[in-house]
């Protein structure tokens, strides 16, 4: 079932219908450090492939001012819906899929989202070909959980 | 067969037709709810 939005504003998903336990559990898991999420563009978990994210598609928010009295504040909302745009408009490499990425760094405390682009598990060489061209620290596999570096720096991990 | 858990927060099939300001309250009720439940 998806939620259509059939209102002239846009109404949340019906009460105690509150989505998906593993989406939960993935978008939660930005309040702890070292943890993160990538999402399918229907914003569904992924659970197999290497995730590398695209170069410069980061957007950071530092872990104090994306939430306000325990709830999401405005500059995390803006952050999410201009990334689920930024992923919907992204064509990726043929055989891949774009997704919506989520991770909280422990190091400096910020909270970024990104683009990111899954290959699928058997790709792992072509998956840090694609991490070193785009700049990335290291990419995720999601089947296993292990993080292999790939030598980059990152970009620019500069807040708004 | 469709695990009805697994699609509950599909984006709207009009979501590139939504104004900014609906995408954004879209965005905010889905992860309000997400944190107000922890």
């Amino acid at each position: 079932m998806s939620f259509a939005c059939y209102t002239k504003v846009c109404a949340p998903p019906p009460v105690g219908r509150g989505g998906s336990v593993a989406t939960k559990k993935s978008i939660r898991s930005l309040r702890t450090p070292d943890s993160g999420f990538t999402l399918t563009t229907k914003l569904n978990p992924m659970r197999s492939g290497f995730a590398v994210a695209l170069a410069g598609s980061d957007r950071l928010v530092t872990s104090e001012s994306a939430f306000r009295g325990g709830k999401p504040s405005a500059k995390l909302v803006g952050i999410v819906r201009d990334r689920i745009n930024a992923a919907l408009s992204t064509n990726p490499p043929k055989g891949t899929r774009v997704a919506l990425g989520g991770w909280h760094n422990p190091d400096d405390g910020k909270i970024e989202i990104n683009v990111t682009v899954v290959f699928p598990k058997t790709q792992q060489s072509r998956a840090v070909r694609f991490a070193k061209e785009q700049d990335q620290i290291a990419i995720f596999a999601l089947h296993s959980g292990d993080l292999i570096m790939t030598g980059g720096t990152g970009g620019d991990r500069s807040t708004e | 067969m469709t695990d009805p858990q697994s699609e509950m927060f599909e984006l709207p099939e009009n979501w590139n037709e939504m104004t900014d300001k609906e995408q954004s309250a879209w965005v905010e009720a889905v992860l309000v709810q997400i944190f107000e439940d922890e």
